[in-house]
């Protein structure tokens, strides 16, 4: 789905003075219909990646393909970002509409879609995200996480492959988190889309298929979450975090207990501690 | 400066259809030099709260007393009360104006018409307690990172040198390096000054960091209220309001339920692992001598 290929990216490439590369080489493969978490503290460049995958940032270096179409060749510029969405971090800066079903449709209405088609798009897209019941009402009478699925909401109205979600939870409280996470999960498990979710939140990139770990514009890590979160030191000295249950774990196994620490859950850390009860 | 709230009601919109109670008979004490950490999901009243303790809203009843004085009484004198507390909003960020970072800082102590001497002090003071080197001082705040950008708006109100410090989601939308960076300055200043503060937070796990004692607020009620451990035993409860429990405690409720038996009022990873050692060790014990 997308694919980068030796990445470099400078916010001042035109300048003379030395070049600071926000992306230094990065090579990563993402599969249609994988869940995949970009993790790394801010400034680590994950957002700048992000912005590469629909093309709203192009290569300094390297190559971005998107469903094999190369993001510099201007004539894709159209097709990209038909299949790539993207959902920021503020919902209220994303948000442009007075009704909450005419803001789902702007999108589909501005790539002329015909209306009864976009009628469809925007009732399933309500219906995906639970919001079709408040399909009337104004959107900044809305709580965070229900302007946020709002957001996603006018996302899928544009029928894309793939939605890159840049820290869609930063600015929710925990009740919004959850909303947001579940139909982030449902638009991977039911509608089959490729999900890109960068976060700084470890028990977000958790439940992904695949975690990548980006520090200072470069991938440290890209492989299973059990495998990243088991490296509790390594994670720590990024300034991440990991669940708390796998770093007690990795506490009591340094302590000279013979436990696996390769846990994520509440249950999993419960049934290894019992096993030596 | 002591605090005292007696049965404190707040409606939104008294008398319009739109009316809403958000203060239901709040009743509560807080000391001088108490660290509190005031929790709750969104709407659950905990701003309103706040609010409330520097006049910013004014009850529908009940009184507010600080330091003796009912704040709520016609003729209070809010200015002197605003000066003593000081209220560092959500994103405060999004409050600067000033051309400089010294000036921003230099705002709240000028409309106390100190000297000039007297500003540069606490000026420099504050960015010395919220970690700004002085090199920040002639930048234009807006040149900033988010980080930094939250540090001047807090130095702004510190430099008013107020008893009571209460501060809004300080560590919202920062990283976890940004989190602990500000949670861990934050309880060092309420170390230096002996100030009291008031921190309102939905992360339980933050607040289970840096608080003496924790209060939790659900539609518009005291829900909770003691030293974190007590306070975290309650776990259906708390989660029945929305709000999520640190893993550790979840963990040690299940532990309770396959029947270990472990302290409940266990919430940090590092108690968990001394109790957990003790518990095994124990265990190892026993069979031995049965062997």
């Amino acid at each position: 789905m997308i694919k980068t290929e030796n990445l470099h990216f400078a916010y001042n490439a035109g300048e003379n003075e030395d070049i600071k590369f926000v992306l230094d080489d990065v090579s990563i493969l993402i599969q249609p219909g994988e869940f995949v978490a970009v993790l790394g503290h801010n400034g680590c460049g994950k957002s700048t990646l992000a912005k590469q995958f629909n093309g709203l940032l192009l290569p300094t270096g390297g190559t971005v393909y998107v469903d094999n179409m190369d993001t510099k060749q201007e004539s894709h510029y159209w097709d990209i970002r038909k299949s790539v969405g993207m959902v920021f971090q503020n919902p209220d800066n994303q948000i442009v509409a007075t009704v909450v079903e005419e803001d789902v449709a702007f999108a589909p209405e501005n790539l002329g879609v015909p209306s009864k088609e976009i009628r469809k798009r925007v009732d399933e897209a309500l219906k995906t995200v639970d919001m079709y019941e408040m399909r009337h009402h104004a959107p900044h009478l809305l709580s965070g996480g229900q302007k946020q699925r709002v957001a996603i909401a006018g996302a899928i109205a544009m029928d894309p492959k793939c939605i890159v979600f840049d820290e869609p939870t930063a600015m929710l409280d925990p009740k919004g988190r959850k909303e947001v996470l579940e139909t982030i999960i449902k638009l991977k498990t039911e509608k089959k889309m490729t999900v890109v979710l960068i976060t700084h939140y470890m028990d977000e990139a958790v439940m992904a298929d695949r975690v990548i770990v980006m520090d200072k514009g470069k991938v440290l890590r890209d492989d299973v979450p059990r495998n990243i979160f088991s490296e509790v030191s390594f994670l720590k000295g990024l300034g991440l975090d990991v669940p708390q249950v796998t770093e007690l774990c990795y506490l009591l196994k340094k302590a000279g207990l013979p436990i696996n620490h390769n846990v994520l859950t509440v249950e999993e850390c419960a049934q290894e501690l019992m096993k030596l009860m | 400066m002591a605090i005292k709230i007696n049965n404190l009601h707040y409606i939104y919109m008294q008398g319009s259809p739109f009316e809403k109670h958000a203060l239901n008979d709040i009743n509560l004490t807080i000391e001088d030099g108490e660290f509190i950490g005031i929790i709750g999901h969104t709407g659950s009243g905990k701003s309103t709260l706040i609010q409330h303790l520097n006049g910013l809203l004014m009850p529908a009843s009940g009184s507010i007393l600080v330091d003796d004085i009912d704040i709520t009484q016609k003729g209070a004198d809010l200015k002197k009360l605003r000066q003593k507390v000081g209220l560092v909003f959500q994103y405060p960020e999004h409050q600067l104006f000033e051309e400089t970072v010294y000036k921003d800082i230099a705002y709240g102590p000028k409309n106390m018409h100190l000297s000039t001497e007297e500003i540069d002090e606490r000026v420099k003071e504050a960015m010395n307690y919220v970690g700004l080197s002085e090199k920040y001082m002639n930048r234009s705040p807006f040149e900033l990172s988010g980080g930094q950008k939250r540090r001047v708006a807090i130095a702004g109100v510190l430099a008013m040198r107020p008893d009571v410090l209460i501060l809004d989601e300080p560590a919202a939308g920062l990283d976890p390096a940004g989190r602990e960076e500000i949670l861990t300055q934050i309880r060092a200043l309420y170390l230096a000054r002996k100030m009291t503060v008031i921190f309102v937070s939905h992360s339980m796990e933050d607040v289970a960091r840096v608080a003496g004692r924790i209060i939790v607020m659900n539609r518009g009620q005291v829900a909770l209220d003691g030293k974190p451990g007590e306070v975290f035993s309650h776990a259906e409860e708390l989660r029945s309001m929305g709000l999520d429990v640190p893993q550790i405690t979840q963990l040690i409720t299940l532990l309770r339920e396959k029947g270990v038996p472990i302290d409940s009022r266990i919430y940090t990873i590092e108690r968990a692992k001394a109790s957990l050692l003790m518990l095994l060790k124990q265990s190892q014990n026993q069979e031995d001598s049965l062997c």
